[in-house]
């Protein structure tokens, strides 16, 4: 034991002598090092002390390195208030701050002791599994958003480490307006805004849909039902205040790659000049959405619009420039993504007629101005015509056709029949000989506002030369186009339905039933007519609202969409009795054709006699 | 600009939407109809509960992802369109509608 102590006491005495020899060392160096000049009197107060307290102030460090207490540097980087066991250690100096210093590593030990008992606490089981050391964000808590501020916690040590915490994420919820605007204004943020907005608003429809999954039947009474026959009923209306307001609706289509989607083109709004004067909305009628899908719209107004068939998500339009532009729902872009130029070889006059015809493979879309020029298209390339021709009339005169519709057979791509401005309608024929020679139908006194080929024929009858016109004189025209002989002049119409007292605007074939047709008028009436039950009067009329100026049937022809001139487009459900046709239709039809023939035939005998 | 406030006011009057918030990743509010103290409840809780639903759903199946959260309760109905850094909340009052 003796034998240890002193070797102990050598070893101590080395130390000593070592310790006093590096002493002075330390005085010259402390000029040069960045600490300022006054620490050193400091230091030198605090020599006095028992050298062994260095040694124990190694272990302590040791221990706190050990530890990772963090802020131990934090605190050796201020200077003067206290000294740092660091900086100290680096000198080898001894220190009088021993105290201090474990006064301040102590406390941290303490206190997270002290949150962690609060914090269970406050938040109950959750939190059992966790270790007391660290304070995950709970998922109950929001602490990080500073709103139990001031009320949780605000005494410990850990407190203020919390609250570095709190204000750390504090400075991420006060985001600055600008930072802000960027966010809205970039393009990852319109992705999403475009997309979530679209589900959200069909969400809220869905809810005013009358459809609540919550209800409950039993016990409640049964919903009153039948309506009354043939009657036409007000489904939906399509009407944005912003974009439809105030604007003549100027043609519809409904997609037929997304049976629920309508189409709508709309002219200038005389009270909004700083609006584009041509828009074209996209409406959905499945879900029960106010505002449109997408919204398109170009400086020249939009006279007709269409679905490309064979791409579902172009949109072709006809302006009243004479250009023709391709809108692309994939683009986030309101304006189109492909244009006409004006040349003397396309359009330069208003472009009232549009229609793709053709097959998937081989299709084409064709146009007609105002001024009688036809023009052949490819979709892929819309700079410049495929062909044109100019349609004179078949006097040979260069006075041009005015056209202002048209229509396509089914399965006919070069055949097409045209109404215009000056009373006649005419047959196209696209392609051969006589491609300069139109026939012409002459019977009407008016303009003919719209014109549509028959649509539905069976394999015992084709009834696919048929063909009604609509005029601004009052009334509508059922033509048979094969009976038409180019030589014998302008063929009579086999039927007159006169029962409108205003300009009538637009008829359209039923997609579905071979005798059914709709009528609109310039006095706000919706005509269905039925032609095996009346030829005089129509089957329903329905007092819709405004003029009306155009009207479409759904392909599945069990709505029809009737827009005004304010803007508004109604979309009406039809009766059973316009969307079944019973077996015989057909033949009824065939009859009620061959008594206008004979009639016509009595007529014409009754002139000559 | 303008079509982000358009289509949010828009949202706002359909009946019985009592506010739409749209909130970062982070939870922190970018756009708002609420108060600020609703809009900040809101959008960290919502934030939250969203996340948790979706890494339950991509549990179930990695291959899948949430689309849509709507939380019906006595009083409200809280509708959620997450995305991958956005969400767009909607709280409405089914009662009104």
């Amino acid at each position: 034991m003796a034998d240890i102590k002193s070797e102990l006491a050598a070893k101590r005495n080395k130390l000593e002598e070592l310790k006093r020899r590096n002493q002075p060392a330390g005085p010259k160096n402390s000029p040069s090092r960045d600490t300022p000049p006054i620490v050193d009197p400091v230091i030198d107060a605090k020599k006095k002390p028992n050298e062994e307290l260095s040694q124990k102030r190694f272990e302590v460090d040791s221990l706190l390195k050990d530890l990772n207490l963090p802020f131990v540097k934090g605190e050796a980087d201020t200077p003067r208030t206290s000294i740092s066991p660091s900086s100290l250690t680096h000198r080898h100096k001894p220190v009088c701050s021993i105290t201090v210093l474990k006064g301040v590593n102590i406390l941290p030990r303490d206190s997270v002791n002290y949150a962690k008992s609060t914090q269970t606490e406050f938040t109950g089981e959750l939190r059992e599994n966790e270790d007391g050391d660290s304070l995950p964000a709970s998922p109950i808590r929001p602490e990080t958003f500073n709103l139990e501020e001031g009320t949780n916690m605000d005494d410990e040590g850990t407190v203020k480490e919390e609250d570095k915490h709190t204000h750390a994420s504090g400075a991420l919820v006060n985001l600055t307006e600008e930072q802000k605007q960027a966010i809205v204004s970039s393009e990852s943020f319109f992705t999403f805004f475009d997309w979530s907005t679209r589900v959200m608003e069909r969400a809220l429809g869905e809810n005013n849909n009358r459809v609540d999954i919550f209800r409950d039947y039993a016990g409640k009474d049964q919903l009153d039902e039948d309506p009354i026959k043939d009657k036409v009923a007000l489904n939906r209306e399509f009407f944005d205040d912003h974009w439809s307001r105030n604007r003549v609706v100027t043609s519809m289509d409904w997609s037929t790659t997304y049976p629920e989607l309508l189409l709508s083109s709309y002219f200038t709004n005389e009270e909004a000049p700083s609006e584009p004067d041509g828009v074209v909305c996209l409406w959905n009628y499945k879900y029960q959405r106010e505002s449109p899908e997408y919204v398109f719209h170009w400086q020249s107004p939009v006279l007709t619009a269409k679905f490309a068939p064979f791409h579902p998500n172009l949109i072709i339009g006809g302006c009243y420039s004479g250009q023709i532009v391709m809108w692309d729902t994939r683009t986030h872009k309101r304006t189109p993504v492909q244009k006409t130029t004006f040349s003397t070889k396309a359009h330069v006059y208003p472009v009232y007629c549009l229609d793709v015809v053709g097959s998937k493979n081989a299709h084409n879309l064709i146009s007609i101005s105002k001024d009688g020029k036809i023009c052949s298209w490819s979709l892929e390339n819309l700079s410049q015509p495929q062909y044109h021709v100019g349609i004179d009339s078949k006097t040979g005169t260069q006075k041009p056709l005015y056209a202002t519709c048209m229509s396509f057979p089914v399965n006919d791509v070069n055949r097409f029949y045209v109404g215009t401005d000056e009373k006649n309608a005419y047959q196209i024929v696209r392609h051969g000989n006589d491609q300069g020679t139109p026939v012409s139908y002459e019977g009407h006194s008016g303009p003919i506002s719209g014109i549509d080929c028959h649509r539905v024929s069976s394999s015992q009858f084709d009834f696919s030369s048929l063909f009604l016109t609509s005029s601004a004189d009052w009334s509508v025209k059922l033509w048979n186009a094969s009976d038409a002989d180019p030589n014998a002049g302008g063929k009579a119409a086999l039927h007159t339905f006169a029962h409108s007292v205003d300009y009538v605007w637009g008829v359209q074939w039923s997609p579905v039933h071979p005798a059914v047709f709709a009528s609109i008028d310039g006095g706000g009436n919706l005509y269905m007519w039925n032609i095996n039950q009346d030829v005089e009067v129509p089957s329903t009329k329905e007092q819709v609202g405004t003029a009306l100026n155009c009207l479409r049937f759904h392909p599945e022809g069990r709505q029809i969409a009737v827009g005004d001139e304010a803007g508004r487009i109604h979309v009406y459900n039809l009766s059973e009795s316009h969307i079944n046709p019973s077996a015989d239709e057909w033949v009824k039809l065939q009859n009620i054709l061959e008594d206008f023939e004979s009639n016509d035939l009595a007529q014409t005998e009754d002139r000559i006699h | 600009m303008s079509e982000v406030e358009e289509t949010m006011r828009r949202i706002q009057s359909h009946p019985g939407v009592v506010g739409v918030i749209i909130v970062n990743a982070e939870g922190i509010p970018i756009r708002t109809t609420l108060d600020n103290s609703a809009t900040t409840q809101y959008a960290a809780l919502i934030q939250q509960l969203s996340s948790k639903a979706r890494s339950a759903v991509r549990d179930i199946d990695p291959q899948n992802d949430l689309c849509f959260l709507r939380i019906r309760t006595l009083k409200h109905e809280i509708m959620v369109a997450p995305d991958k850094e956005y969400l767009l909340i909607v709280v409405q009052n089914p009662s009104e509608t």
